[in-house]
């Protein structure tokens, strides 16, 4: 593990991307994090306290992209922020546990508080995770399709644990929001046909088709 | 111009007090950043001094006001960052930290050089101050603190590294210790620091960033790993290594967390605050606690290095979620003292605000009470809403319980909140009926100067209203007024005379200013040269001489020279004032009508009856009437009583600009 795309940054970035995940305690987000960025899974993993963040750079037809994923406490005793959690997200990972009905019935409620924070074209994927655990499985691959369809989700079952679909989860969600985006530049055909499309809509998205210095100093914050 | 060089002063004020209001600066800075704010703060006066002075300035030297006051806008936005950004960031990047607050205090300086202070009416000692303030910025310039070196290296070694904890276990609790970061709480403030500077700069922060993300997890894992050892507590740990997840979830009745408990009391917390060895405690448990005597914490027995308690917001926060999520009545404070809802304030974010100053103000130690009561005076100075809001709050209570504390800072600032919540005419009964009197009257005995000054104008600004007229008087508010004017300062002289004239207005009150003894006082102002106080005692004057007492006293007091003198030389209103008080007297006894004459009072007289004010030539044609009806009247006796006295012209009201 460890090698290929992932490590530092250090060449030219086109693009950096902010995506959340969100979804309840335990479920493996932080797990499917760890898989993402370093490819990492750890057997004592620690509830994850307040915000964190890791970032990987890939390569989509021959940009860089830089991912900039936001980890959040799924559990309410170590929760700090909401809205703000939010600002500037361009895509957001919902993840249930396949293995626990009641994180893919709370789904709804995240999929809400969502959609009442963050950008209304946020790109989207559901994740059941732990597809691993097959023989425990409480919530059917089609359940979660129909939901996803009905609400224009993408959607993925996930392994963090073997790296089952990790991989390809990030990419579909990456890929996707760099079509609309550079859909959005070429300012082509408006809307697609993709459920989660950001045709129209002006993002953040600093340092678009410039180099970002690999370092930027940052000071004050507040105002 | 004046005006705009009152409000550039008064602006400066603002900036500086929002300053002193920033706290607990981060430890690594916190020497550079105290440093800063004190040497601020010695700039007040100076900008006081501006602010009341009458020179006019020339537009330059505004400039050079503002150009100052850019500056330290910019040293308030950094010092703000240095008390509530990333613990992490300020000591990994102590270069840049150290070089931007250089910076700061470099543009401070220079912008404070600028200013051309042989241009300003200003005191000598101030002037001096200012000079100190200057040197001691320079000499800041090249000096670089010190900072905790072995913290630097490592939080340096900690980066890069992978996270296996344990081989960095003595590393990890160094740094935990050392930044406070050894509670859940305070790990999740510091994760929202790090998220703030990445959210707030839009994109891409750069590698260091992302390294200090990585220690910042390094650090949380410490800490959980540690509690797990422990207590046993395996809260939310992803449980494939030991089977399902805990049965937390489909519990019925949800345990409270540890952290929610206050370790004195074991109950959940409602107003948790941390202490100097970073624990959490509820106040009132931890103010019992010092109060008793104790100087350590309770929990880690480490002495405390002060008795300064932080309100900690992020857990407060915390349990009012979890209480949400569980549908748990949150905890609320003793209903009896408990602020109500804010309702006036636009934003959810003031809001809060002022929610959180009610709480300092009911339940704060001395320090919290006083930065508070500070804090509102401004909020409450600044605008009209403000003042709704901040009543509706109920803040008017808590400040009448602050008028008799020993402290006279708070003593001053709840004073001085109350006569600008006062400027709204709505608030104005509520603080009489919060029983604020006795308290202000007390203030106007015993504060300091400044709090005497604005519990004089609260009593004017509250006496605007006829029913409180009655109530000050009869609460004994008028002696200590008069003391006030004997005493004084300019100012406060010039707020004993408004509220006494008020007051007086009332009948009632008129004995009590008299036997008060303010007519020697009052008639030694119109004399004394450059008391600047003629308009205000020749007015008040005007109406204590309709009272027989007064009348009488005003006579024996040969106040009659200088009376005619201001018929002659005085303002309109003077003119007029001063022959409303001959009305009265030569209605009692014509001899000061004689006195009159052969001080020459004819000229003057004829003059103001056909140039003065309206309420002047009716006082000038009514002595003129007098002084023939006198003339035919050697023989007859009839003497006529003066027309009753119309309601008396106000002196300038000084309240409005009152706050400092």
């Amino acid at each position: 593990a460890g090698g290929g795309g992932y490590g530092g940054a250090s060449g030219k970035v086109d693009y950096v991307f902010k995506v959340v995940l969100i979804g309840d305690s335990a479920v493996g987000k932080s797990q499917l994090l760890a898989r993402f960025a370093r490819d990492e899974f750890s057997m004592d993993s620690k509830a994850t306290i307040g915000v964190e963040f890791q970032t990987r750079t890939l390569s989509i037809e021959q940009k860089s992209i830089k991912a900039q994923i936001w980890d959040t406490a799924g559990q309410e005793r170590y929760r700090a922020v909401t809205s703000a959690y939010y600002r500037g997200a361009v895509g957001a990972m919902l993840v249930y546990d396949m293995t626990k009905r009641e994180t893919f019935e709370h789904i709804p409620r995240w999929l809400e508080e969502l959609r009442a924070h963050a950008d209304k074209n946020i790109v989207i994927i559901l994740i059941g995770n732990k597809s691993d655990l097959e023989d425990q499985r409480a919530v059917p691959t089609e359940d979660a399709k129909e939901f996803a369809e009905k609400e224009g989700l993408f959607f993925l079952e996930t392994s963090a644990l073997n790296a089952t679909n990790v991989e390809n989860s990030f990419n579909t969600l990456m890929t996707q929001i760099y079509n609309t985006v550079n859909k959005k530049n070429l300012a082509s055909e408006g809307d697609s046909n993709n459920p989660g499309s950001l045709a129209g809509k002006k993002i953040l998205i600093p340092g678009s088709g410039q180099e970002i210095p690999a370092k930027t100093s940052t000071c004050c914050t507040s105002s | 111009m004046e005006e705009e060089k009152a409000s550039a002063a008064q602006s400066l004020i603002d900036v500086v007090n929002e300053i002193a209001a920033i706290s607990d600066y981060r430890i690594t800075v916190k020497k550079l950043c105290y440093n800063l704010a004190r040497r601020l703060k010695l700039l007040v006066p100076m900008f006081e001094e501006i602010r009341e002075s009458n020179e006019p300035i020339s537009e330059d030297t505004l400039k050079t006001l503002m150009n100052l006051k850019e500056a330290m806008c910019s040293a308030k936005d950094y010092l703000k960052f240095c008390s509530q950004g990333s613990k992490i960031y300020l000591v990994m990047e102590r270069e840049q930290v150290t070089s931007k607050l250089m910076e700061v205090s470099v543009k401070l300086e220079q912008s404070l050089s600028q200013i051309p202070y042989e241009e300003l009416d200003i005191s000598d000692e101030v002037r001096e101050q200012v000079e100190l303030v200057l040197s001691q910025f320079r000499r800041a310039k090249g000096r670089v603190d010190v900072s905790d070196d072995e913290l630097y290296e490592d939080l340096q070694s900690l980066c890069n590294k992978s996270s296996d904890v344990d081989a960095y276990q003595p590393v990890l609790e160094r740094v935990a210790k050392k930044l406070h970061l050894m509670e859940i709480p305070d790990l999740a403030q510091e994760s929202v620091a790090l998220h703030e500077m990445v959210a707030s700069s839009g994109g891409d922060v750069g590698e260091n960033i992302e390294e200090m993300a990585m220690v910042l997890k390094m650090i949380k894992d410490f800490v959980q790993t540690e509690d797990d050892n422990g207590e046993e507590q395996k809260v939310g740990v992803n449980s494939r290594s030991n089977g399902q997840t805990s049965t937390a979830a489909s519990q019925k009745i949800p345990v409270i967390p540890d952290d929610f408990r206050c370790p004195i009391s074991l109950e959940m917390m409602r107003d948790p605050v941390i202490v100097s060895s970073g624990q959490t405690y509820e106040r009132t448990c931890i103010e019992k606690w010092i109060e008793g005597g104790h100087s350590t914490c309770p929990k880690t027995q480490q002495a405390l290095t002060s008795t300064t308690l932080t309100p900690n917001y992020v857990l407060r926060s915390l349990i009012a979620q979890w209480c949400e999520a569980n549908d748990i009545e949150p905890p609320k404070p003793p209903s009896s003292l408990r602020p109500r809802k804010v309702s006036s304030f636009s934003s959810p974010a003031e809001a809060n605000k002022i929610e959180d100053l009610m709480w300092r103000l009911a339940y704060g130690n001395p320090e919290d009470q006083r930065s508070a009561a500070g804090e509102i005076r401004l909020l409450a100075k600044r605008n009209a809403d403000n003042r709704v809001a901040i009543a509706e709050a109920g803040a008017i209570p808590l400040l009448v319980g602050l008028l008799s504390t020993p402290d006279s800072r708070i003593q001053e600032h709840s004073v001085t909140a109350l006569l600008n919540l006062s400027i709204c005419e709505n608030n104005k009964g509520a603080i009489v009926s919060a029983g604020a009197i006795p308290g202000i009257v007390q203030v106007l005995k015993k504060g300091s100067m400044e709090a005497r000054e604005n519990a004089a104008a609260t009593l004017f600004s509250l006496s605007v209203i006829d029913e409180n007229k009655v109530t000050i008087g009869a609460l004994g508010a008028i002696p200590p007024l008069v003391v006030l004017l004997n005493e004084g300062t300019q100012r406060g002289k010039k707020d004993a005379a408004t509220a006494l004239f008020n007051l007086c207005i009332y009948q009632g009150n008129k004995g009590k200013a008299i036997r008060a003894g303010v007519i020697p006082t009052l008639t030694r102002l119109l004399t004394e040269p450059g008391s600047g106080m003629v308009d205000e005692a020749l007015a008040i004057l005007a109406i204590l001489s309709s009272h027989p007492e007064g009348k009488a006293i005003i006579g024996s007091s040969d106040a009659v020279p200088s009376l005619v003198e201001f018929i002659r030389t005085g303002s309109p209103r003077n003119r007029e004032n001063a022959a409303a008080v001959l009305v009265h007297l030569c209605s009692g006894d014509p001899q000061h009508l004689v006195e009159a004459q052969k001080l020459g009072l004819m000229g003057p007289l004829i003059d103001l009856a056909g140039n003065g004010t309206d309420r002047g030539k009716r006082k000038a044609a009514q002595l003129l009437e007098r002084i023939s009806r006198l003339a035919e009247q050697q023989k007859e006796t009839a003497v006529s009583q003066p027309e009753e006295e119309a309601e008396p012209t106000h002196p300038e009201s000084t309240t409005e600009a009152a706050d400092t």
